[in-house]
C-alpha cells in the first residue's frame, strides 16, 4: 500500500473491545505499525477506509460502487485467487452483486422467505403421496435417510465444489459460477 | 479471546443489511429440477411415494442446513453446542478455508479427516 490516509470516524461509532482510545491516539499519525501488529487481516481491511493517498492513486482490484459480477468477469485468476481466500471489505455497505435489476432482486432474499417457501413446496410433494401404500415406519426410515444423505452432500459440495480453489479452471465462466456460489461468501462473510 | 470478540461486534454492526446469506430460491428450484431427474434412477426408481419421501428429507436437510448457516452468522456469541460450531465455521472463514467442510455438523469432516485445528485464535475457548 502506498500510505493511504484513513478516515476512522465510522470505527470511532463501533463499540470496539479495547476502546477506540487507541486509534484516536494516532491521529495524524502513521498507524500501519500498529494496524499489521493487530490481526493479520486488519491492515488490508483499514483499506476501505482510505480516502486518499499520501503518494500514488488508491488501487483496488474491485470497486464497491460498482456491481460486483462484471468486475469479477473482467480480473484474472491470481486476481482472484486472493479476493476469495481472505474477507475484504469490513467498512462498506452491501455491495450490488448484479447490473440487471431482477438479477439483484433475486440475490436478495429473507431467510423466512426461504423457510416458508421450502416447507409450502415439500408439504405439496408430501400431498402427492399415496400415504395408504407406505408403511410409516418406512416413510419415517426414508425421511431420515434423505435428511442425513443431505449432510454429506453438503460435504461433498463443500470440499470438492465450494472450496475447489487450488485446481479450478483457469477461465472467466468458471470463476464467475465459482465466485456466485461460494467465493462471495467467503470475500463477505457477514453479507452474502 | 479478543479476535473473536472483535469479529462478533462487527458482525453485530453489519448483520441488519444482509439478506444474501440463504441460497436463493429460483437457483434452488433449477437445482432440484435437474437433480432431481439426474438421480431419478438411483433412489427409488420403481416407487414414486418413497421417491417423494426422500426429496422431502433432502429439502428438509437442506433447510435445516442453510437456517444453522444463516444463524451461525448473525445470531451473537453464543455458549454451548452451537457456541461451538460457531467458533468452528468462524475458523473456516477466517483461518483455513481448506478445512472443515461441514456447516450443520463436524461428522463428515471427522470422518474424512479435515477437520481443524484445535491450537488456533479464533477457536479459543470462552
Amino acid at each position: 500500500m502506498s500510505r493511504p490516509l484513513l478516515n476512522i470516524t465510522q470505527v470511532l461509532r463501533w463499540s470496539i473491545p479495547g476502546g477506540s482510545g487507541l486509534i484516536l491516539n494516532y491521529k495524524n499519525k502513521d498507524i500501519s505499525h500498529e494496524l499489521k501488529s493487530h490481526h493479520v487481516l486488519t491492515y488490508r481491511m483499514a483499506d476501505s477506509l482510505a480516502i486518499g493517498s499520501f503518494s500514488n492513486d488508491i488501487k483496488r482490484v474491485i470497486d464497491p460502487e460498482k456491481p460486483l459480477m462484471g468486475q469479477i468477469w473482467n480480473i484474472d485468476h491470481q486476481q482472484y485467487l486472493e479476493l476469495v481466500n481472505s474477507p475484504h471489505w469490513l467498512f462498506v455497505d452491501s455491495p450490488r452483486m448484479f447490473h440487471y435489476d431482477i438479477m439483484e432482486f433475486n440475490s436478495h432474499n429473507k431467510w423466512y422467505h426461504i423457510l416458508v417457501l421450502h416447507l409450502l413446496f415439500t408439504s405439496y410433494l408430501l400431498s402427492q403421496v399415496t400415504w395408504t401404500n407406505v408403511q410409516w415406519k418406512v416413510a419415517a426410515l426414508v425421511l431420515l435417510l434423505g435428511i442425513f444423505s443431505f449432510s454429506l452432500l453438503e460435504y461433498i459440495l463443500h470440499r470438492w465444489l465450494f472450496h475447489s480453489e487450488n485446481y479450478l479452471f483457469d477461465n472467466k465462466i468458471v470463476r464467475y459460477l465459482h465466485f456466485m456460489l461460494h467465493g462471495i461468501h467467503h470475500m463477505l462473510p457477514v453479507d452474502p | 479471546m479478543e479476535y473473536t470478540t472483535c469479529y462478533q461486534s462487527i458482525r453485530k454492526t453489519l448483520s441488519y443489511l444482509s439478506d444474501r446469506l440463504v441460497f436463493p430460491p429460483v437457483l434452488a428450484a433449477i437445482f432440484v429440477f435437474v437433480g432431481y431427474h439426474t438421480i431419478y434412477g438411483l433412489v427409488f426408481p420403481t416407487n414414486r411415494d418413497l421417491r417423494l419421501i426422500y426429496w422431502v428429507g433432502l429439502i428438509y436437510g437442506y433447510i435445516c442446513y442453510d437456517m444453522i448457516h444463516y444463524a451461525l452468522h448473525h445470531v451473537g456469541k453464543s455458549q454451548g453446542y452451537f457456541g461451538r460450531l460457531q467458533r468452528y465455521h468462524n475458523q473456516h472463514h477466517y483461518s483455513g478455508e481448506n478445512a472443515g467442510y461441514g456447516v450443520s455438523s463436524k461428522l463428515w469432516d471427522i470422518i474424512f479427516r479435515t477437520e481443524l485445528s484445535k491450537n488456533d485464535p479464533h477457536r479459543e475457548k470462552q
